[in-house]
This record gives C-alpha cells, structure tokens and sequence, in this order.
C-alpha cells in the first residue's frame, strides 16, 4: 500500500513537471495545429487542447499568435492522431470554417462535426454533425475544401456500408468515401453522397480546388488488398445526375492487409490537371513519389520516385506562384529533417534537395502553405511551432 | 543526459500507476534503447508484434494471438501509441486476452526515432512483426499475422513440427 501510494505521489509531480513544460492551450502546446493564410496575410491556425479546439491567428506569420478562441463550448473528444486532425479554410467573405472528427462511442466511431465563424473569428455557433445516417459507426478522416465560387466540401471515410453489408452476413473490406456539399456558406448542407466503396479507412483524403468543384484523391483497395490511390472530380453533390468518373491515380501494387496511416497529397496546377504527392511500399514503387495527373486525358505523367529510403514519409505538395514545391519529412537515426525540391516547368525538372529544418524531438506531420505570393512550411517540432517562408 | 534518465523512470512510474489502479497488466514505456535491452535479455526466440490502437487489422491479430497456445512462444508486445493512451491499450490487450508479461508503449520520444530502433528499414504500417531467435532478427512481416504464418514462426522457432 505504502509503495502504491509513493508511486501515486511520484506519478502526479510527474505530471506537475510535465505541465511545467507545456500544458495549455497554445498553438505550440495543444495538438495537431493546422494552419491557413487568409488573402491579407493573417495566419490562422487551429488546434485541439484537453476536449475543446481553439482558433488563433497571427499578424507575423507565425513569430506570435493571439490568444486562442474557444470554438466548441461543450467539450467534446476530438480524434487528433495519426492523419486525424482538424481543419480550416476560409471563405471569400473571410468566413472561418472549421470540421473535425468527434470520437464516438465504440471503437473507431466517430462523427463529422463542423461550425463557422462569421465575425472574424470570434464566435462560434454550436457545432452540427454532417454524416446523415444516424448510425453509431466510423465517420473519419474528414477533409474541408471550398471551390472558387465558394461551395464548401466536407469528404470522409465512412463506414456505413460496412455495418449493413456485415449485417447480411458478408464481408466488406476497407470502408467507404462520402461527401456533402453547402451552397449557402455553411447554413446548411446537402445529403451524403458516395463516392466510391472500399477505400482504406485509415489514410487522409487529399483536396484541392479545381475550377468550381473539387479533386479528391485517396488511398483506394484495388482487388483484394491493392493500396494504391484513386482520384476523382467531385461536383456539388446536389447534382444528383451527376456521377463521380474515378480513376487510378498510382500504379505501385501495394498489396498488405494492414494501415498505412500515410495518405497523400494533391495540388491544382492549372486546368489541365494536379499535381500528387504519395508514399507506397508497392512492388512497382516504394518510397516517396510524385506525379501530374493530366485531368484532360485522364493519365498519370512525369512521374518520379523523390525519395525511397525507409526514413522518408509525409509528403506534401504545393503549386504556387508559377512553381511547384514537394516536401517531406526524413528520418536520418538522429533527427528528422524537412527536405524540400521545387520545380519551375511544373514537375519535369526538380531541384536538388535542400534541408530546410531539422528536428530530434517528437515531431507532427509538415505542411505547405501559400500566403501572398509567398509560400511556408509549417511544423509541430517538439513545442516549437514553425511558420518560416521557403526562400 | 541525466535529465533522459529521469524522464524514463517518472514515465515508468506513470504507468505502474496507471496500471494499477485498474488492475490491468503493465506497458512498459519503449524508448529508444528498449529493443537493445529485450533482446539481450531474452535467450529464447520470441516473437515481437507492433501494433496501434488506430489499426483496424491489429485488431485482428490481436484476437488470433488472445485466441491460440500463448505458451508455444514468447511474445514482446509494442503499442505505438501515444503513452497517455496507456489505458486503453491495456484494456484491449485484457480483452483479447493477450497473456504475454512483456507489454510495452512508446514513450514520448520522437516516433520515428523509436521506429528506427526496431528497424530502420520499417515504414510505419501496422500490424508489424517479427521473429527474434539468437538475439537476432530472423524473419518480419507487415500485414496481419495469418494463422499460417504464426504456425510457420512458432514451429521454426521451437525447430519442432507442430502438425
């Protein structure tokens, strides 16, 4: 009794000496910080601390930000590991939308929660739940995007059909991809609509805007346990009459039954297609890779493996001011550092790789950031959030 | 350095703690040098699985270990989740009834670097898994462990035919 007691007592001035550290609701403190530039330059950054997600911005990019908003008022379990984490966009009347994961009852139950913000940031409205089905079952991993004229896109890894195909008594791999659609700011949102079936369920969706709908692209089950990616051009949902054409975005022959907790990335170039970021263990391809997909004739060009070392993950892509930018996280057995190659005649020609940051502590996944002309990198390393502008 | 120390010793007292007040078996927090120890310890091949609390198939290796002769093979069995799921982990490896006494969590240091310690040639998915015979890596593989394959690691690692 007396040695349970001497570990109580030991167990809590641990904790005491770790919130001497960093416990409290701070952009550096909190988890999975995802941040966004609005079009005058203002950062604005989200995070998850102790069941409640703040919203912070800064005047200077990153040195200092202000004190944090509370967005949800009832507290509320917010899945933040592996490639959950919540997410941010502004619209073009400087509206600040916000969706994440709750976590629900059961294992791996979650619902798509999402709120906005009017006022620059100040308030919020209580958060609604955009998964329609009603059910008590996974709906994960959403992904926030808006398309030029506005229409805001929530997609996510559903598990829905799972449950009613388990409940025939027949098996369903993997899950499947909804969407919704909202016309009017964020009032109100259209019904699920399905993508595709059996998708892996524990990798992100990549988004970007792709004229006035959207590209989606994820890590899909091709035959029996083939996880490569797909990508598709979703338009607003309400089009009913509209059916999602999908295509095979890699060809790597990943096949394992297992989750790769590593989904891609994806950046618009221009009208004729995107730019993809992905990692795979595949038979063809391993490592690190990038490619276009040329949207016009629905084919995957210039393709190449950045970086196939095992230490390699985490890649992110980016096309901004007439360039494109590939980044991504390496292991060396001492640190990890951020390395990044850019190319000016979008993707044919890529630079050499530089190190731009470097870290040994515990580390979050990097992004790309684009901000008056400009673009960042940003990066939970340790308790240092980094914002610095790639030269 | 000295600092290292006492971080993993207050970390290894969290989760005794954590452990004991639900009476659930002990996760030892993994750190870097974690692997270097088990291996030099352990004379007998045993078996390593990875897994998470976030990996679906994990679970069903789980449920194939809780459910086969636990005492065929030794298992060495490592969470990759974030030690303040210390709990819940434990929770799941009781249900399953994962019998093994050599459970442990990573701790808090750099993901990646505890990853390397176990293999610098590993990704990151899940289930992950190994055999150790001679203090040595003999065999791994990613994916869920098949009844085939445990039979087949069971049966080298023993250098019995298990019919």
């Amino acid at each position: 009794m007396k040695t349970l007691l001497l570990i109580s007592i030991l167990s809590l001035s641990y904790f005491t000496y770790a919130s001497s550290n960093c416990n409290e609701a701070s952009i550096q403190c909190g988890k999975t910080p995802t941040a966004i530039f609005d079009k005058n330059g203002k950062l604005w950054g989200v995070f998850y601390h102790e069941k409640y997600l703040y919203l912070s911005h800064s005047h200077n990019k990153g040195k200092s930000f202000s004190k944090p908003v509370k967005i949800n008022a009832v507290a509320e379990e917010v899945y933040t590991n592996g490639e959950n984490r919540p997410k941010i966009i502004i619209g073009p009347k400087q509206q600040i939308y916000i969706s994440w994961t709750a976590i629900t009852k059961g294992r791996f139950n979650g619902d798509i929660r999402f709120t906005k913000s009017t006022d620059g940031g100040t308030t919020f409205p209580s958060p609604v739940t955009i998964n329609d089905d009603g059910l008590l079952t996974g709906h994960r991993f959403e992904s926030l995007q808006i398309s030029k004229s506005g229409v805001i896109y929530l997609i996510w890894i559903d598990k829905r059909d799972k449950v009613a195909t388990k409940a025939k008594g027949q098996e369903y791999s993997g899950a499947a991809i909804y969407y919704a659609t909202s016309y009017d700011n964020g009032k109100s949102f259209s019904t699920n609509k399905k993508v595709i079936d059996h998708t892996c369920e524990c990798c992100r969706i990549a988004t970007t805007q792709y004229k006035d709908n959207i590209v989606a692209m994820w890590r899909n089950i091709y035959a029996t346990n083939t996880r490569d990616h797909a990508l598709a051009v979703l338009t607003p949902a309400k089009l009913s009459v509209n059916e999602v054409s999908i295509h095979r975005a890699t060809i790597d022959n990943w096949n394992i039954d297992a989750c790769p907790h590593h989904g891609p990335d994806i950046s618009f170039s221009n009208e004729q297609g995107v730019h993809m970021a992905w990692f795979s263990d595949g038979s063809i391809n391993k490592g690190l890779s990038y490619a276009f997909f040329d949207l016009k004739k629905n084919r995957i060009i210039k393709q190449k493996n950045m970086d196939e070392r095992p230490g390699a993950s985490h890649p992110q892509v980016l096309f901004a001011n007439d360039k494109t930018y590939y980044l991504w996280k390496y292991f060396d057995g001492v640190q990890t550092q951020l390395l990044l190659k850019t190319s000016n005649d979008f993707g044919k020609i890529w630079s050499e790789t530089n190190s731009v940051f470097a870290t040994p502590e515990a580390n979050d996944h990097p992004f790309l950031l684009s901000g008056k002309n400009k673009v960042y990198f940003t990066w939970l390393a340790g308790t240092e959030y980094v914002v610095k502008e790639i030269l | 350095m000295k600092n290292i120390k006492w971080s993993k010793y207050l970390w290894l007292l969290f989760v005794i703690f954590a452990c004991k007040s639900e009476q659930l078996q002990l996760l030892k927090p993994f750190f870097d040098d974690s692997l270097r120890i088990i291996t030099s310890h352990n004379d007998k091949p045993f078996i390593l699985l990875l897994w998470s609390l976030d990996c679906p198939p994990c679970y069903e290796e789980l449920e194939t270990i809780g459910k086969s002769d636990q005492s065929q093979v030794d298992y060495v069995i490592i969470s990759t989740d974030d030690i303040s799921r210390v709990k819940e982990a434990q929770k799941v490896l009781t249900d399953f009834n994962v019998l093994s006494n050599d459970l442990w969590i990573f701790s808090t240091e750099s993901k990646e670097r505890l990853r390397y310690s176990i293999d610098p040639q590993w990704r990151g998915e899940l289930p992950r898994s190994y055999l150790f015979k001679n203090h040595l890596q003999e065999d791994f593989h990613s994916g869920t462990l098949t009844k085939k394959k445990l039979k087949s690691w069971i049966r080298k690692s023993n250098n019995i035919v298990i019919p």
